[in-house]
């Protein structure tokens, strides 16, 4: 039991030592991309992200996005980690949603673009 | 089939540490060894791998012969962006002929199903494809396989999984520790005994094509890898496997093969493993 005790111990301990948790501010990015509820305006952004190893990872950032109401098509680049989002024309999200998608996703939003 | 005491402390330990925790993965990852890479909050991933091994030269007074089906079916789901959920159900069909009267015997059923969690606790993206990432897993082995197959008790596990993705090159490395609560007296496979089991793992993968990614390239991706799968038990056993792969990942989808070979082995209770070859089918939706 007291080899238990100690795994627990240091689950907790690395838990509270690691490094990105929901709600820690995004590292560095070039916009606040949290920084806005009001919708976006425009027919279209970028999202830069970082963290999109694989074809599946493109599926998952892909999904989060298009629950978002207002997110009408979403293409991603894996190379440059670019991922163009298509807004519907009557709802545009707002960049906390967008934020919180790629969160969700497990991946780091860099910066969001817009023309 | 021997247990050992204080089967219930373990068992309570590790379904604490699963509700804490959780598992999954999938995506860049090994054919036998895990990555630290997890389904997005609320998806699910399926992963189906149908096995055929072959073991022998057992130095046991036993001196069996063994081949062996085996389905694994896997089913994960993200729970937050860092910790997943993970059900593993294994099937068996054992054939093992024994120059010892008595001691052949055909075994069919399920094996022990593993229940895990996946935890990232550490994830650094430093790229638009590079990341390093590292989780902790833990589980259990539920004991409702058939006889003959399953352990006949609850067996913890834990473990931690790095992975390291730069550009065409990924890496994967896992160590777990088994707590062998129950299992045989005359084990078949790795683990199987009733001494604890170590397994160690590492994984390179080279992504073939693209070479580079573009839009237009980013829907799939062909892999060779080639893996590491070493298990050390309590007892003394010791075997490393080479394992060479091929594997192709697409958005929604992905196809793996991948042979294990012996590279090392010190088996004195056990038969040695001669190969396993793996086919495995990988679904997200």
């Amino acid at each position: 039991m007291y080899r238990y005790v100690l795994i627990l111990a240091l689950l907790l301990l690395i838990a509270g030592c690691q490094s990105t948790r929901p709600g820690d501010p995004m590292p560095e990015p070039t916009t606040a991309p949290t920084a806005s509820s009001q919708p976006l305006a425009g027919s279209s952004a970028t999202l830069v992200v970082n963290g999109m190893a694989c074809p599946m990872c493109k599926s998952n950032i892909n999904d989060q996005l298009l629950k978002i109401p207002g997110v009408n098509k979403v293409k991603v680049n894996l190379g440059t980690g670019e991922v163009a989002v298509n807004f519907k024309p009557d709802v545009h999200p707002t960049r906390q949603q967008l934020a919180a998608a790629v969160e969700q996703s497990g991946f780091t939003l860099r910066e969001i673009r817009q023309p | 089939m021997n247990s050992h005491p204080r089967t219930g402390c373990r068992a309570l330990a590790a379904l604490v540490i699963t509700l804490v925790a959780s598992p999954a993965l999938f995506a860049q990852e090994g054919i036998f060894t895990m990555a630290a890479t997890e389904p997005s909050t609320g998806v699910w991933m399926f992963r189906q791998q149908v096995q055929y091994l072959s073991l022998s030269r057992d130095p046991t007074p036993l001196k069996r012969d063994v081949t062996e089906w085996r389905s694994h079916t896997m089913l994960a789901y993200g729970l937050t962006p860092s910790i997943s959920a993970m059900v593993m159900v294994p099937a068996v069909y054992r054939d093992v002929s024994s120059s010892v009267a008595g001691e052949s015997f055909l075994a069919k059923g399920l094996d022990d199903p593993l229940l895990m969690a996946h935890w990232r606790v550490y994830q650094n993206h430093s790229g638009p494809i590079d990341t390093t990432r590292f989780s902790l897993m833990t589980g259990v082995k539920v004991p409702v396989g058939a006889p003959d197959i399953s352990a006949g008790r609850f067996e913890p596990v834990f473990g931690g999984i790095f992975t390291f993705i730069r550009g065409r090159h990924g890496a994967d490395f896992t160590l777990e520790y088994e707590f062998n609560t129950g299992g045989f007296a005359n084990p078949i496979r790795a683990g199987d005994g009733q001494d604890d089991a170590i397994y160690y793992n590492a994984a390179y993968l080279y992504r073939l094509f693209p070479a580079q990614y573009t839009a237009d390239t980013s829907e799939g991706a062909w892999y060779a890898l080639v893996e590491m799968n070493g298990t050390y038990e309590t007892d003394g056993d010791n075997e490393i496997l080479i394992a060479p792969g091929i594997m192709f990942e697409g958005g929604r989808f992905g196809l793996e093969f991948g042979v294990q070979l012996p590279a090392w082995q010190r088996i004195e209770h056990r038969p040695k493993t001669d190969f396993n070859f793996t086919v495995g089918l990988r679904l997200l939706f």
